[in-house]
């Protein structure tokens, strides 16, 4: 066992941590949540609002800046609307009141300037007045009461910035979630992602639609699902599980790290054949999905690799370096036991307990005598013999002699 | 070590939890959705050992059925109930057999010791979770969950049959308390996965002692866990965390684990974590990393790690000697428009072999080192996406590089989606040169969803390298949805 990791750089790692910890604890919250990170510029994601299609003129800038009209001149229906399927465009009899439109005998706007059809309908034929090509906007993927939202007395510019100077309103004034939590967060509107975003049976967020799947927004701190975030997201949900279990199941976790079909993201081409060089080099990581002492143990011993595989499935020849290498002094780095100091779980994944003990036990227990223990052992052997004194016994016979020496 | 089955001591949280669950919601203007979901998958492909003794004709059939469901209502103050369950039935109808002589191993007569691997099994059936939650008591104070369910935190994933509660404080802390029966492999509807490594257990009822005796009988174990989260406004999320798991045979893991979150600023936060592994008296997992999100778009983070692996305490791997293993990574993410992003990595590994000996009594091996880096671009449309990844390691421990390029397209308008991926790979074994190999590997898939119940998949992939020549495998997948 390595001391270093107990030794200053170790534990003022710790104190670190811990400090930072408690020093949080102890700073002042700060108005809290818009993430300062999100660009400005960051258009509303085409999940939430899919594509629409406004074959239409129109100039907000102009019908803004004119006396008494306000947003629900034309749209009465957004201050009482709680549903996002509702259709909140104005209708003929909103814009009646000013432009004379003349069903009867509809006209372009040469001959109509104010009622003419082609004044706000794109597209619009003579051959065929009354048909004209129909604005399509989808429901957003989300739960909204503008009622709700209404009665609070939020302004509709808070949500749709910027309309008052735009022509033709797009998705691009539709909110953004960065806009939403600047009033959605803890201790003001409710900030749970299922009172916006819409749920599956199970209650986690609906993620899946058909333009793709919903990530979390860029600027949410560590959960942006980059192109990497595959390999990286340990980092993000080591944090706090159940950040990620708002959108996924314990089944997703499970699929891959305790799956049972082999991921090719992770494990591409004939994996199998090649995976030793990558448990060499990091099995930690490998541990992040498999258990060397079930997992690795039992395809080894079947395809005859490991120490205890059955006799007809042995392999011929050595898998280990020549003896003279791995098990004889002196130490070196491709010695046995720098393997092991290194990679602990490697060995484990062929080897039982037994194997090693076989040299590594004292001589009275009829081992070699070799301590696998690293030198400072004696002083902390104690703290380990308390919680289980069954590995000592297995290499030492008289653990009353243990018992004494490791105190 | 024979034990009792935990089989009923998991029905008993749960139970518990379903009573506490009808009782704490009230029936007025309550809902429950709910969705079951099964999955078949069926796959064959080959494995061979490395010196070619034996061939595992693999061909595997895996059934998952899953349920899930949660309680709607229209006061957003009221109680969530929500249930999930999965059951997996693994069945291997694959075979060991000598290509020389044609003759196919009995691995499962613990009769014939020369042929038995005793951690295998014909059939494995488990239950990965199935637990009953309610969140939102006392006016939102107290959840509580029951069952076999999954923690995810700084120690890692935890696997349990048992209770939990979490006290919320406001809206900037909670408390959270845990203890029952971790699931154990040799147990019914268990397979261990989330133990921690060293030790070798089945359920050896009816087996001769002499049999297979690295295997050790199964061995049930009680856990205790605290962990206190602090999230103050966006500026700190923070967990501390102690969990002690034991047996009969004393202490298998007692761990104390940290782990923060900072908001430096507007756009940089800094992480923290440290593992504590109290009986070892030792770090075993240190961590710090900076991230930042430019105003332009993007991500950088830039980390450090130090690691060294961690086994059951009551095994004997707890107290040999283990080096740590130091890692620097650097990391860059570029979205270079709405659809197309790419990520850059690069990391440095240090396996420390020169570890502090105050009496000289020890060599010093000194540190090998590894560099890798890797690239990623992904093109995302909404009909299809396209990812292209690199990566290459080499250094004192062998050399490892490989591309892939994956294509995803929809076709007959979303009707089915076609799936490839070209992989080529390169392989250096320092330890073992006739390891060392180049292969490329071709897949095609194609998956159709059929209505809104159900989708199947199908793939076909095709290794050639210079060690083992050809390797076939298919793979065959049926999801159903039904939501009562």
């Amino acid at each position: 066992m390595s001391p270093s990791l107990r030794r200053p750089r170790a534990l003022l790692a710790f104190a670190l941590t811990l400090a930072a910890t408690l020093g949080g604890l102890l700073a002042q919250p700060r108005p809290a949540a818009p993430p300062a990170a999100a660009p400005a510029s960051e258009a509303p994601s085409h999940l939430i609002y899919p594509t629409q299609r406004l074959p239409l003129r129109f100039d907000h800038s102009r019908h803004l800046a004119m006396p008494g009209v306000t947003c629900a001149s034309c749209h009465p229906a957004a201050t009482t609307s709680a549903r996002v399927e509702d259709s909140l465009l104005p209708t003929e009899a909103s814009c009646a009141p000013c432009h004379a439109i003349d069903r009867e005998h509809p006209a372009s706007a040469a001959a109509n300037p104010l009622g003419g059809c082609d004044l706000c309908h794109e597209g619009w034929r003579a051959e065929a007045p009354l048909r004209v090509p129909r604005a399509e906007i989808p429901a957003a993927n989300l739960r909204f009461s503008h009622a709700r939202h209404a009665a609070q007395g939020v302004p509709c510019e808070r949500c749709h910035a910027g309309v008052r100077r735009v022509g033709l309103a797009t998705r691009l004034e539709l909110p953004t979630m960065a806009s939403c939590v600047t009033c959605h967060r803890p201790g003001a509107a409710p900030d749970r992602c299922a009172v916006c975003h819409l749920t599956e049976p199970d209650g986690r967020l609906r993620t899946r639609f058909a333009d793709g799947w919903m990530n979390p927004p860029r600027w949410m701190s560590g959960l942006h699902h980059d192109a990497d975030f595959w390999f990286t997201h340990r980092l993000s949900a080591a944090q706090d599980g159940s950040r990620c279990a708002v959108c996924h199941s314990e089944g997703e976790c499970a699929a891959c790290h305790d799956g049972r079909v082999r991921d090719r993201r992770t494990h591409p081409n004939d994996y199998v054949t090649m995976h030793a060089v990558d448990a060499r080099m990091n099995s930690d990581r490998c541990g992040s999905c498999h258990r060397a002492s079930s997992f690795c143990v039992a395809c080894h011993q079947r395809a005859g690799v490991a120490a205890s595989s059955s006799t007809s499935s042995r392999a011929l020849g050595r898998f280990h370096p020549p003896a003279s290498v791995w098990s004889s002094a002196p130490v070196t780095l491709r010695h046995h036991g720098a393997e092991a100091r290194r990679a602990m779980r490697t060995c484990t994944s062929c080897h039982s307990e037994q194997d090693c003990v076989t040299c590594h036990a004292t001589l009275s227990r009829g081992g070699g005598g070799f301590s696998p223990h690293p030198p400072s052992f004696i002083a902390r052997c104690g703290s380990l013999l308390r919680a289980s004194e069954r590995p000592c016994a297995l290499c030492h016979e008289d653990l009353d002699a243990v018992r004494a020496r490791c105190r | 070590m024979a034990a009792a089955s935990p089989t009923p001591r998991s029905l008993r949280p749960l139970a518990s939890a379903i009573a506490l669950g009808i009782v704490a919601c009230p029936a007025r203007s309550f809902a429950f959705d709910a969705e079951v979901r099964a999955e078949s998958t069926a796959s064959s492909w080959q494995v061979r050992g490395p010196a070619g003794a034996a061939v595992l004709s693999l061909r595997r059939f895996t059934q998952t059925l899953s349920l899930a469901g949660s309680s709607r209502s229209d006061d957003p103050r009221a109680p969530v109930v929500r249930l999930r369950a999965r059951l997996r039935i693994d069945s291997d109808f694959g075979t060991a057999c000598d290509p020389g002589t044609d003759r196919c191993l009995d691995e499962l007569n613990r009769s014939r010791a020369a042929e038995f691997a005793p951690l295998f099994a014909r059939r494995a059936v488990d239950l990965p979770f199935a637990f009953l939650e309610v969140s939102g008591l006392a006016r939102g104070r107290v959840d509580l969950r029951a069952g076999r369910q999954l923690v995810v935190d700084p120690l890692g994933f935890f696997l349990f049959d048992g209770g939990l509660a979490r006290l919320n404080v406001g809206d900037v802390a909670s408390v959270e308390a845990y203890g029952g029966w971790e699931t154990r492999s040799g147990f019914p509807l268990s397979n261990g996965r989330y133990e921690r490594d060293g030790l070798l257990r089945a359920d050896r009822a009816g087996w001769d002692r002499s049999t297979a005796t690295a295997v050790l009988d199964r061995a049930s174990a009680t856990v205790l866990g605290v962990a206190v989260d602090v999230r103050a406004s966006t500026r700190l999320d923070a967990r501390l965390t102690w969990r002690r798991i034991w047996t009969a045979e004393g202490v298998a893991e007692e761990a104390v684990a940290a782990r923060s979150d900072l908001q430096l600023s507007g756009s940089v936060r800094a992480f923290a974590e440290a593992v504590y592994m109290v009986p070892m008296a030792t770090v075993t997992t240190a961590a710090l990393g900076v991230e930042g999100l430019p105003a332009r778009g993007g991500r950088w983070s830039v980390e450090v790690l130090r690691v060294r692996p961690v086994f059951d305490l009551t095994s004997i791997w707890a107290s040999f000697w283990m080096d740590p293993t130091d890692e620097a990574r650097a990391s860059l993410s570029l979205p270079l428009s709405r659809s197309v992003d790419l990520s850059l990595g690069a990391w440095v590994r240090r396996y420390v072999l020169d570890s502090e000996v105050p009496d000289n009594s020890a060599p010093s091996l000194g540190a090998l080192l590894n560099v890798g880096a890797s690239a990623s671009a992904r093109v995302r449309r909404p009909r299809w996406d396209a990812t292209l990844r690199a990566s290459l390691e080499g250094g004192a421990l062998g050399m490892r590089g490989n591309a892939d390029l994956a294509l995803r397209a929809w076709v007959i308008r979303r009707a089915l989606r076609i799936d490839g991926l070209v992989s080529l790979a390169h392989v250096r074994d320092t330890l073992r040169d006739d390891r060392s190999l180049d292969g490329v590997g071709l897949v095609l898939g194609a998956t159709a969803p059929l209505g809104r119940v159900a989708q199947v998949s199908v793939s076909l992939e095709d290794d050639i390298n210079t060690v083992v020549g050809h390797r076939v495998r298919a793979i065959g997948v049926l999801e159903l949805r039904t939501i009562p």
